[in-house]
């Protein structure tokens, strides 16, 4: 009898599911098939890890692991294979993806014509919180050891250290051939991509860093995608033994039916709010006076689908005042909105209505949009600059020294982040220093630290490296510890500094009261942040509600917003402020004259209301 | 006086390196590509050589990796002498590289020394950083290699370590080994075969752990030259993997 590769697939599953007639696969049975056996062939020599399954759709399967698996130095491996856990002893190819960061030491695989793999339903719900990971909590890792495919130790190590950088746990044995591989939590949820020995410490990213890093190139991580937890295996409690059902049905179809958000908007000073489904379309709602929604008509108070060309798949949308561009998977870069200076397309027109591809060779990492120029970084990232990518800026901003309708390299400008903010750029280094470029509005001087109207990058003065900064009016930053400085303009309280008076020289100043934040996102006189623990906060300016607390009283120190939600990342527009939780769903509060909080009324709310999920 | 001309003379001798050496660009270290351990022993610039311990990035190979070829290591003890006397043989006046590792599972250790033509075939190594790690002769592996000028590929030279004799080759699967096999044969001056030695005949050990060296026992012989050493291994998990290395062996 020939039985078919879906009904080899089944079997394993059902095999690997069952330790006793009709049990409950265990948590480790359950997550092992989000794992992949990586085997890269370079010239002279061999490496073996294990990678992570990111998201796949019909065509491609999606595969992140640790960067030094499939590449040394400035060598690419020659050919990738890997192994699927449902399909034993196979293996397929697969082609590096041209995003990968060397010093975050992370690389990403596509596998492609997924569908010949019939992949089953992959638990992406099985994702921890490594803001929850304690000193002392048990950990386990799953990799590829000597050749083992899917090993796991039966005992556990220990957490020694958790912080947004890294986890660090107590490995008894952790060695070559666990890179790539997994670090769960005792609940067997994912927690971090494991890289480094560092004897008797382990070493892995944790899945915030890792899954931020992702979508900023514009994948759509799946994890997280749903609200269940996978139950201790010891749990007393846990459900009656059932059967493992296999899906009949690719689960794709099953999970990009499920409407849901993955991603929100990047930007500053719009009357408008974007953000990208989980079937990878762009979605735009509130003010289309300048096309910003990439859709006909006029403005909207509920989602409507940008006009993408049929086919085109967006990852991460960029927005300001008036324009937006949306980039690919394939990183290419589409915009829309107002383009009197160029700023969306090189096409001679003053408004872009539908979005036009702005060029078809540069690919980039990551966007910054701000008032009639927009920016971004070039991928690949040169290995040997660790991280920072040259920038690239089209449309005008006389300090910025650009006046074209086309992407020019900024020479001597690499960054490893950039935001923007209205004429303002800024951009962290690979070791944390954070520059800006540009001015505030006209006549009006923006403080740089003591330097007002910066022509060239000027080096912001700030007491630690930072992981992040938004530029804009006021600016802010967050320190690798947590902190958030904030300097500049501060008519509502926007820079958070409490009852404390901003420095005299305009130096950046410590926001008061917290040091635990994981980003902050600048509004026009208000400014939000959001927690490691995923708690959402405003301060400023709350006369359009801005700071979501059910009141109109401005706050010149952190107030938590009025939702127990925990957020993956926050859009604070010119008057409103929206953010993406975990759970997927989209929640606004503030202005709504133009329908941006997109729950299909205009009426302002001062607390979070929920953007229906597109169907 | 001289006490006092000599201090003055050495303290410009000094300063004037730590000025060379504060105007060096680059970290002669970073060519290797480690990321130091944190403490005295960490992986770094140490006069004349790059040594010590390592963040290990844990990518696998089931590959053979070649971790010495050297005289007998088991016999010496870094831990009696401040030096220990490295001394190599070598065809022709050429850039050598020696790079030390530490066999000893889960322990980073490394030691990179490149060696110009004209610098002689000997090293004095310092042993402070061995002794720190309390590294013993067999745990060990030392490797030196040249670029063979006439056929520009690597070729690994004869090493003796102290007074230790007896030369010998060690490998080191990344995954367990049911069987391994071993060719030998003399290259010509071009770097291509000229006469089979060994052809595929296996060790018979029984047992080739993942990660454990094995040494192989190289045949004598009478005319001083390149040789090409192929080993090929049964992967315990099924495949199998071959290491292929050239060696410069002096005549016995």
């Amino acid at each position: 009898m020939r039985l078919s590769r879906r009904s080899v697939g089944v079997l394993a599953m059902l095999a690997a599911g069952c330790g006793g007639a009709f049990a409950q696969p265990s948590g480790e049975d359950r997550i092992k098939p989000l794992l992949v056996m990586i085997s890269a062939q370079f010239d002279n020599a061999s490496k073996d890890g294990a990678g992570i399954i990111i998201d796949h759709n019909v065509g491609r399967l999606y595969v992140v692991t640790a960067n030094h698996v499939v590449r040394e130095g400035p060598r690419e491996a020659k050919s990738v294979k890997v192994r699927f856990h449902w399909l034993p002893g196979e293996s397929f190819e697969a082609k590096l993806a041209d995003n990968f960061d060397v010093s975050l030491d992370v690389a990403v695989l596509v596998v492609a014509d997924a569908a010949r793999l019939h992949i089953p339903a992959l638990p992406f719900e099985a994702l921890g919180d490594t803001t929850q990971l304690r000193r002392e909590h048990r950990v386990h890792s799953i990799g590829y050891p000597r050749a083992t495919p899917w090993f796991s130790r039966p005992s556990p190590d220990i957490v020694a250290s958790a912080s947004t950088e890294t986890i660090q746990f107590e490995a008894a044995w952790i060695g070559p051939g666990y890179s790539g591989g997994g670090l769960f939590n005792d609940r067997w949820q994912l927690v971090g991509l494991i890289q480094r020995d560092d004897p008797p410490i382990g070493e892995a990213m944790p899945v915030e860093r890792l899954f931020g890093r992702l979508r900023q190139w514009g994948y759509n991580v799946r994890f997280g995608a749903a609200a269940a937890v996978i139950p201790p295996t010891s749990a007393p409690s846990a459900p009656a033994p059932s059967a493992p059902a296999p899906s009949a049905k690719p689960p794709s179809a099953t999970d990009a039916a499920t409407p849901g958000w993955s991603n929100i908007g990047f930007g500053y000073n719009g009357n408008f709010t974007c953000a990208v489904s989980r079937q990878r379309e762009a979605y735009c709602w509130g003010n289309n006076a300048f096309g910003q929604l990439g859709s006909s008509g006029g403005a909207s108070n509920v989602p409507r689908k940008v006009e993408l060309p049929p086919g085109v798949q967006a990852g991460v949308v960029y927005v300001a005042a008036s324009h937006a561009c949306a980039l690919t998977s394939e990183r290419l870069a589409y915009c829309w909105g107002s383009n009197s200076s160029g700023q969306a397309s090189g096409v001679e027109e003053t408004i872009t209505a539908k979005p036009r591809l702005l060029s078809d060779s540069l690919k980039f990492r990551t966007l910054a949009l701000g008032n009639r120029f927009s920016c971004g970084l070039i991928s690949p990232d040169d290995p040997k600059t660790r991280g920072e990518s040259d920038l690239y800026c089209w449309g005008n901003n006389s300090l910025l020294g650009v006046r074209s309708r086309t992407p020019v390299r900024k020479e001597n400008m690499r960054f490893v982040t950039i935001r923007g903010g209205l004429s303002i750029l800024c951009g962290t280094k690979e070791d944390g220093a954070v520059y800006c470029i540009g001015s505030g509005e006209t006549n009006k001087k923006l403080t740089i630290g003591s330097l007002a109207m910066a022509a060239l990058p000027v080096r912001v003065s700030l007491p630690e490296p930072a992981n992040s900064v938004v530029g804009g009016p006021h600016s802010c930053a967050v320190g690798r510890s947590g902190t958030g400085y904030c300097w500049g303009q501060n008519l509502r309280g926007e820079l958070g500094l409490g009852k404390a008076a901003p420095p005299s020289d305009g130096s950046p100043a410590a926001i008061s009261g917290r040091s635990d934040f994981a980003f902050i996102y600048v509004g026009v006189d208000f400014t939000c942040g959001r927690t490691r623990d995923g708690i959402a906060l405003c301060w400023g300016s709350n006369q359009s509600g801005t700071l979501g607390n059910g009141t109109t009283v401005d706050s010149s120190a952190p107030v938590q917003i009025s939702s127990q939600e925990n957020f993956f990342t926050l859009y604070a527009g010119a008057k409103h402020v929206c953010g993406l939780t975990r759970s997927q769903k989209i929640l606004c509060w503030g202005d709504n004259t133009d329908g941006q909080l997109g729950n299909g009324t205009n009426q302002m709310s001062l607390t979070p209301v929920e953007v229906p999920p597109p169907r | 006086m001289v006490m006092k001309h000599r201090t003055w003379q050495y303290a410009v001798a000094i300063g004037f390196a730590v000025c060379l050496r504060g105007q060096a660009a680059d970290d002669p270290c970073k060519e290797f590509g480690l990321k130091p351990a944190g403490g005295p022993s960490g992986y770094n610039w140490r006069a004349d050589r790059c040594e010590g311990i390592f963040v290990q990035e844990v990518a696998g190979s089931g590959d053979l990796r070649l971790v010495s070829f050297s005289s007998r290591l088991d016999t010496v003890d870094p831990s009696s002498v401040g030096r220990l006397r490295l001394s190599w043989a070598q065809p022709s006046s050429s850039e050598v590289r020696l790079r030390a590792y530490s066999l000893r599972s889960r322990h980073y250790y490394r030691m990179d020394l490149v060696r110009g033509a004209q610098a002689g075939a000997s090293y004095d190594w310092p042993t402070d950083v061995l002794k720190i790690e309390n590294l013993k002769g067999a745990e060990l592996g030392i490797v030196a290699w040249m670029r063979a000028p006439a056929f520009q590929q690597d070729v690994y030279l004869p090493l003796k370590v102290g007074t230790a004799a007896d030369l010998s080759v060690v490998l080191q699967p990344g995954a367990e080994l049911s069987e391994a096999y071993i060719s030998f044969s003399r290259l010509g001056a071009d770097g291509k075969p000229v006469q089979q030695l060994k052809q595929d005949e296996p060790l018979r050990r029984g047992y080739y752990p993942a990660g454990r060296g094995f040494s192989l026992p190289l045949p004598k012989v009478s005319v001083a030259g390149y040789y090409r050493l192929e080993a090929a291994g049964v992967l315990k998990n099924g495949g199998s993997v071959t290491r292929t290395v050239l060696l410069y062996l002096p005549a016995n």
